[in-house]
């Protein structure tokens, strides 16, 4: 008990002795009550009309008076026990924003694994971030004596949204907050907003950690060694990527400064070609790039590159795994070592070195590197994991279901239904499989097949399309092209024709603006 | 891509709890009865209540196992004590930001079933419980299995 308790009442006779103390603050009361020589049994009602009139009677606690009465009739002393007490004054609250979501804050760092800082939440679009709660009055107390005790009344809490913020109807006591797009809350001084670009200032390193972001991602620096940038949108970079790894779920990448992998074996002319890339040129860890648009840098080194839409290099290509369903495009640049897998061909200043680099370039079919392959693969990876999954939900009802009568309700109705979907997965598992063999007999290459050297062409180039393979023995100088005649069966070397690509693709820039460095 | 039903993977456990929008929770001032502690328990049918003073903030909690190791088989009087007297005092609290890895992390190894959730002065804005994550898993995972799109 804080403080010592002060005596509001005293009597004292030969029926007994009545002590009523309080507690400092008035909220309590507590009674001693010892019996005298001449104690006669007492009722409650007897004992409470000893009490001072300005005790207010209905904050004594009837139980407790009863079983005091009950130990001093039977000739015990009561000692400090509390039998009356008052209700404190609740303040009022002022109003607040209750964040549910972490907000960014680059330098609020809590994580202890270095590189992955969670510096805020990606929110998706309906989700409530906030709630914002309104203040309150607070009610009065009072103490032992009735006496009121005052309370205040709260602040409301000043902010604004913006309209990828909205503010829906109370409910239950708080107004939700929810958002109105993918990205993360901003706060900028009490201005909330979700915002779905993601703009780093400098490099994309410890100081920030990896990116793993729902909009759009631009770093005004470069990314260093092992980190990632994962984005559903386009991610901008301003300089250099070191062995990093760099997704784009739905839009482009471009990187002003180069592109650069360390764990390539480097190839020579004296190493013989080989149709897995991981065999010749190594083994890439990190330095992976995959986009659903378009891929741009300055230059290229020992990376991976999976791009739906063209690749453009500025400069130099250098034992690289690249990956296109539009073309490679290094117009001022050099391509040597690595592989290339494309559909609308190659266009570049030199091809291969004269060290006689090995240099692969397959001209592939558009369904091998197209989207819906690709898709039709993953739909149907993705319908056997569900059909695992569903398989382990239903246990032994996946292969007996007529038990899943026995079942009681509400289990039986839901084991029922994930039966019926396991049915209709496997079903569309047998569709996938036919389509994918629709879509191979579809095949076809783009109507030209074409690799376009502006200067010059080396030994230790080797050009693929499916069973014909295209090397040379001697310097080719350009302008030139390496042409497969698909009617003849074979290359022919030319003059310089421009590339055409029929196949569909996005070949709409990522952005206008680029990062500067 | 990453094939994947449900949500637990590094980026569900590494979200914010507030994300999984946990309720409000129930409180009762350290000065009440403890009667009228465990008459919440009943009624909300919740296993746990978070006790907070005079000005709303948190002071404890009583839950369900103090209601069997301090309350039942004792000849504790459910009417004369307050709830200060056998609630568990300075719980382990979370914040709404706090990630469901940490929060998971916090129950297992303190062997807990309910985190109260306070905001940054300490007032009780939420209460997070192990079925309130198992819920949202479960609920996350049945969600991803019927929305997956059947191919004609």
């Amino acid at each position: 008990m804080d403080g010592e308790l002060r005596t509001v009442f005293q009597k004292q006779d030969e029926l007994f002795e009545l002590t009523l103390r309080s507690s400092p603050d008035n909220l309590k009361l507590f009674i001693d009550l010892k019996p005298g020589k001449d104690f006669k049994p007492l009722t409650k009602g007897e004992l409470e009309s000893h009490f001072p009139p300005n005790i207010h009677r209905p904050s004594l606690h009837e139980s407790i008076l009863e079983n005091v009465i009950t130990e001093v009739n039977s000739g015990k002393t009561v000692t400090e026990r509390r039998i009356a007490k008052g209700r404190e004054a609740e303040q009022g609250r002022d109003g607040k924003i209750l964040f549910l979501v972490k907000r960014y804050q680059p330098k609020d760092i809590e994580w202890v694994e270095p590189r992955f800082m969670r510096t805020f939440d990606n929110v998706e679009k309906g989700v409530i971030v906030a709630r914002l709660y309104s203040p309150t009055t607070g009610s009065d107390g009072q103490d032992i004596f009735g006496q009121p005790i005052k309370s205040k009344p709260g602040k409301p809490v000043k902010c604004s949204l913006e309209s990828s913020l909205s503010l829906k109807p109370d409910s239950g006591g708080y107004q939700p907050i929810v958002s109105e797009l993918a990205g993360y809350l901003s706060d900028s001084g009490g201005k909330l907003s979700i915002k779905d670009e993601l703009a780093i200032q400098g490099n994309v390193d410890i100081k920030c950690g990896d990116i793993d972001f729902i909009g759009k991602v631009r770093v005004s620096g470069g990314v260093m060694k092992d980190f990632q940038i994962r984005a559903r949108d386009d991610v901008l970079i301003g300089a250099e990527t070191t062995n990093a790894s760099v997704t784009s779920e739905r839009g482009g990448i471009i990187i002003r400064g180069s592109a650069i992998g360390s764990s390539v074996r480097m190839t020579s002319g004296t190493e013989h070609s080989s149709a897995n890339p991981e065999q010749s040129i190594g083994k890439f860890v990190g330095a992976e790039y995959h986009t659903a648009k378009v891929f741009q840098a300055h230059s290229a080194q020992g990376i991976r590159v999976e791009a739906l839409g063209d690749i453009i290099i500025e400069k130099e290509v250098s034992n690289c795994s690249l990956r296109t369903r539009g073309l490679l495009w290094i117009p001022r640049g050099h391509l040597f070592g690595g592989e290339t897998y494309v559909v609308c061909g190659v266009e570049g200043r030199i091809l291969g070195t004269k060290a006689g680099s090995e240099t692969t370039i397959f001209l592939c079919s558009d369904v091998e590197s197209s989207l819906e392959y690709g898709e039709v693969q993953h739909q149907i990876h993705q319908a056997e994991a569900a059909v695992e999954l569903l398989r382990l939900h239903l246990g032994p009802y996946a292969e007996n279901p007529t038990r899943l009568s026995l079942l009681k309700e509400p289990l039986q109705t839901k084991q029922k239904k994930l039966y019926a979907k396991l049915h209709s997965i496997l079903a569309t598992i047998h569709t996938l499989e036919e389509k994918k063999s629709v879509l191979l007999k579809g095949a076809s290459h783009n109507p030209t097949l074409r690799v376009n050297f502006h200067e010059r062409l080396y030994p230790g180039v080797t050009i693929v399309v499916g069973e014909h393979r295209f090397t040379t023995d001697k310097e080719l100088t350009g302008p030139g092209t390496v042409e497969f005649l698909p009617d003849v069966g074979r290359f022919t070397i030319r003059e310089l024709k421009p590339l055409e690509c029929n196949i569909e693709r996005p070949t709409v820039p990522v952005a206008k603006e680029t990062p500067k460095r | 891509m990453d094939l994947q039903f449900g949500v637990v993977d590094k980026r569900f456990l590494a979200r914010s709890l507030g994300l999984l929008n946990p309720p409000s929770p129930i409180v009762v001032r350290e000065d009440s009865p403890v009667e009228k502690a465990i008459t919440l328990l009943k009624e909300h049918k919740i296993g746990g209540v978070v006790v907070v003073n005079a000005q709303g903030k948190i002071v404890g909690m009583f839950t369900e196992r103090d209601v069997v190791t301090k309350v039942v088989l004792t000849e504790l009087n459910c009417v004369e004590t307050e709830i200060q007297e056998v609630m568990t005092r300075e719980p382990h609290t979370a914040t709404m930001t706090t990630t469901v890895a940490f929060a998971l992390n916090m129950m297992s190894q303190g062997g807990y079933r309910h985190i109260p959730i306070v905001d940054d002065e300490g007032y009780p804005v939420g209460m997070i419980s192990v079925k309130n994550i198992v819920d949202y898993i479960a609920s996350a995972l049945t969600k991803d299995l019927h929305q997956f799109e059947v191919s004609q």
